[in-house]
């Protein structure tokens, strides 16, 4: 028992879960004890589990399959556009292009959209393309990380084996490293999930998880707010869970 | 892998396979369980709310000296109080009133005691945020919660009050316990006259009508919205509420990017010069139709400067209705903290106090409108005083051969708000006004309102006249009656309602009650207009009955709204034509019932 309060202590799996089960009990009570009282800062759990059914009753799982669907379409194109731009990032002519893309995440959204918007006729089209262009900057960004760490034996290994520079390109950047690519999707998912929400509450019209929650905020329905929140917590974890298993079962030696 | 499913016959891929449509299974099966997206029915409302009385008072005031532009060191010691709203020219009388955004030497709140600031803030769940923060704070204790982030009270738009009102309560309940604390109108310090208007393409205004299956971007809940769905319910036609979906045979509209006005107008402009379009869900009779339609937005609903931006950009758009014909929509609503005005009445009181005093000296002097312009620029630091001078007045433009209306904006003196209120003369306006944005609100059910919020909260809850009828020694002039007896041309809106009587006779029935109320709260949000009363009927009978039941079922119309205030001198004509203008069918009782009508056209 005394374990788990020493630093550096390794504990069993089983404790380890029901350590996590013990904080998620405390965290419950907190919040029930918190908001006991007539005077409470959070809404308290009926209120939220009210939030949760009356959204439920309004069509909130279409409006999650409506996030959803954003997510994986946008992210889909900004792995393909990161992609081109990282593994060109190796090519002496591309590498000043690559790494300008890495430069641009540190631009903020706001004031760009209208320039999207100039270039792109349909709403929902606009709020696809601001993600990917905003998430490609991020994932290029990790991608060329992921290549500037290959060790050198890698390369050198290769060429023992005879092989091309186009041919080391292939199979230990881009074959060698498709796990690390799966990873990087992982990390920048959060990314991903907080623009989605705030697209879609600027073009509300589409509806989704943005929408819902900018319209409980409108009304201050603050058992709404709180039981998106949990929603959005809980896909966010979901998917991160997801990937990762995917990773795991495709590649069985990835040594993340 | 045999991990997953604990086998080893399977290669990695084919139980990948597998979990993967177990996944997908299980997630399609709880999509198509689940409920649906509700979809809205789009609704024409029989009745219009308009109320015209305007308020610009001839009065004689003797000239105070104007406020200086330094601080006040007078009122310095005393604690600050805080008061937030958009910019917005029609709250200028308040801001003169202090001499800028913070109390000035000479100014009339210097006079009466108070230390005020004002603050510009144009997004509404922020002002939101900054008055509940100062309940917050006086709920732990501080007599005069001095946190720069909190006000006691915010100025916005009265016909929003509802829906400003309403949800606050509900949050106010949750967090604090059920009536613990309330907000509450506690005065009107102007109103826009002119300044927030519709606009779109002249057919829109020629032939209403036309404005079936249009997309309007606007700020949904707010003043604009309001006007844009008065006008259509006073030309009866359909509005769709949803944002999320199309009608064809209705008024859609677009929310604004962030609920802002400015935005609205720049929708209108990229979507006219670039294309932009918005995919919408297409909706019929309330059923989604399967199709997705791309829209442009064909009209913005907005406010000045947002009006100003849309004529300097676009060509062949202009004003289509505003709130110079819907005149008493648009007040200046102060609402402020119930609990803390009642233990600090006087304050409250000298607020106003000062407020309609500045207004007063507006109305009768110009170098008090410059300074007030001046005042205006200072706080809400954008454009200058000759521009807000300008937008005050109203100011008209042409282009290609198009005339536009931008600005116009009312400040109230005392005698305007007591009549505003019906304290003077028994028509309470803000009443009406506050009833139909309140039916609105529930019946069209915008965002999904009654499910957010659960429902109004009532006018005479919402609203409380104690601080400003505990003003007294301050100047009180008559307030201008509007002048009906110049005949008016220019048909603003023509509604058709269908009122029903007792079969063969003038007497209304009971159940157009609601009715007529919708009809006397239009009236009264446009109450310089003048009105035709015809009546019609089926064919059933003979003709001269017919026609003599068809005037009397008229001038009943005309009584009911003559007693609850609306001169008679207003009734430009009241007719029958029996049979003669049918509007559907007579040979099945649901055609017979539409053409059982009484029409209302407002005049300009």
């Amino acid at each position: 028992m005394k374990k788990i309060f020493i630093p550096l202590e390794k504990i069993s799996k089983q404790n380890r879960t029901l350590l996590i089960l013990v904080w998620i009990v405390l965290l419950i009570v907190l919040w029930f004890a918190g908001t006991a009282g007539e005077k409470h800062l959070f809404p308290n759990p009926a209120q939220v589990a009210k939030g949760f059914s009356d959204l439920y009753n309004e069509g909130l799982v279409t409006h999650i399959f409506h996030s959803l669907q954003l997510c994986f379409i946008s992210i889909s194109l900004a792995i393909i556009v990161s992609l081109f731009f990282a593994y060109l990032w190796p090519v002496p002519v591309m590498k000043p292009v690559s790494e300008f893309i890495t430069k641009l995440r540190f631009l903020p959204f706001t004031g760009l959209s209208y320039y999207i918007t100039l270039l792109i006729s349909d709403a929902r089209d606009m709020q696809i393309w601001i993600l990917v262009i905003f998430l490609t900057t991020f994932l290029t960004t990790s991608l060329i990380a992921v290549i500037r760490d290959i060790p050198q034996e890698e390369f050198d290994h290769a060429k023992t084996l005879k092989c091309s520079r186009f041919e080391t390109l292939v199979q230990v950047v881009i074959l060698g490293r498709l796990d690390y690519v799966i990873d990087v999707i992982r990390q920048n998912l959060a990314i991903t999930w907080m623009l989605i929400v705030t697209v879609e509450s600027i073009v509300v019209a589409s509806g989704g998880l943005g929408f819902l929650i900018k319209n409980s905020d409108k009304f201050m329905n603050h058992g709404r707010i709180i039981a998106l929140q949990i929603i959005i917590l809980l896909i966010g974890l979901g998917l991160d869970y997801g990937i990762n298993f995917l990773r795991k079962a495709l590649f069985r030696f990835s040594k993340i | 892998m045999g991990k997953i499913l604990r086998t080893q016959k399977l290669t990695t891929l084919s139980e990948l396979l597998i979990v993967l449509v177990v996944i997908g299974g299980i997630l399609g099966a709880i999509y198509f369980i689940s409920p649906g997206i509700k979809t809205s029915i789009s609704k024409k409302l029989e009745g219009i709310d308009v109320n015209k009385a305007d308020v610009n008072n001839v009065v004689n005031a003797d000239k105070i000296a104007l406020p200086a532009k330094d601080e006040s060191s007078e009122v310095s010691s005393k604690p600050k109080i805080r008061i937030a709203g958009y910019a917005w020219n029609a709250q200028s009388g308040i801001i003169v009133a202090n001499g800028g955004p913070v109390t000035t030497k000479g100014s009339l709140m210097e006079k009466n005691n108070v230390n005020l600031e004002i603050i510009r803030q144009d997004w509404l769940s922020e002002l939101r945020n900054m008055q509940m923060k100062f309940i917050e704070e006086y709920d732990q204790g501080e007599a005069f919660p001095q946190s720069d982030k909190s006000v006691f009270a915010v100025m916005i738009m009265g016909d929003g009050a509802p829906f400003y009102i309403s949800s606050v309560q509900k949050s106010l309940d949750e967090k604090y316990g059920k009536d613990k604390y309330h907000l509450q109108v506690m005065g009107a310090l102007g109103m826009s006259y002119g300044e927030d208007k519709l606009i779109g393409p002249p057919a829109w205004k020629s032939n209403p009508k036309s404005m079936k299956g249009a997309l309007i971007s606007t700020v949904l809940g707010d003043g604009d919205w309001v006007t844009t769905v008065n006008y259509c319910f006073a030309n009866g036609l359909k509005v769709n509420p949803d944002p999320t979906t199309y009608d064809e045979d209705a008024v859609n509209f677009f929310p604004s990017e962030n609920d802002d006005y400015m935005k609205a107008a720049e929708e209108l402009i990229k979507s006219q010069t670039t294309g932009w379009t918005v995919s919408l869900k297409g909706v019929k009779e309330g059923k989604l139709t399967g199709k997705t339609v791309s829209r442009k937005i064909d009209g913005c609903a907005t406010w000045t400067p947002g009006d100003k931006v849309v004529f300097d950009k676009l060509s062949g758009f202009v004003d289509i209705v505003s709130t110079k014909e819907f005149n008493n929509q648009m007040p200046v609503a102060l609402i402020g903290v119930k609990e803390w005005a009642t233990k600090n009445p006087d304050m409250v009181s000298n607020i106003l106090k000062a407020s309609l005093t500045a207004s007063n000296q507006m109305k009768n002097y110009d170098d008090w409108r410059m300074r007030a312009a001046e005042a205006v620029t200072a706080t809400y630091k954008i454009e200058n005083a000759d521009y807000w001078y300008k937008m005050f007045q109203g100011q008209q433009g042409t282009k290609n051969g198009l005339t536009y209306n931008m600005g116009g904006s009312k400040v109230f003196n005392y005698a305007d708000a007591m009549q505003y209120f019906g304290i003077t003369d028994g028509v309470n306006r803000y009443k009406s006004v506050y009833n139909q944005v309140s039916n609105y609100l529930t019946e069209l059910n915008p965002f999904g309102f009654n499910e957010n919020v659960g429902g109004v909260v009532p006018y005479d809850n919402a609203v409380n006249l104690f601080f400003l009828k505990n003003i007294n020694d301050i100047e009180s002039t008559a307030p201008e009656k509007v002048d009906y007896t110049e005949e008016k041309k220019e048909v603003m809106a023509s509604g058709e309602w269908k009122i029903n009587f007792k079969t063969g006779s003038a007497d209304i029935s009971s159940s157009s009650t609601t009715e007529l109320e919708k009809i006397y709260n239009l009236l009264i949000q446009a109450e310089n207009t003048k009105l035709n009363i015809v009546g019609h009927t089926d064919n059933q009978g003979d003709d001269a009955t017919n026609n003599m039941l068809s005037k009397s079922r008229a001038q009943a119309v005309v009584n009911y709204l003559k007693q609850r205030g609306i001169p008679q001198t207003r009734f430009q004509i009241v007719d029958g034509k029996g049979e003669t203008d049918p509007v559907a069918t007579n040979d099945t009782e649901a055609g017979r019932a539409q053409n059982r009508r009484v029409v209302i056209t407002l005049l300009n």
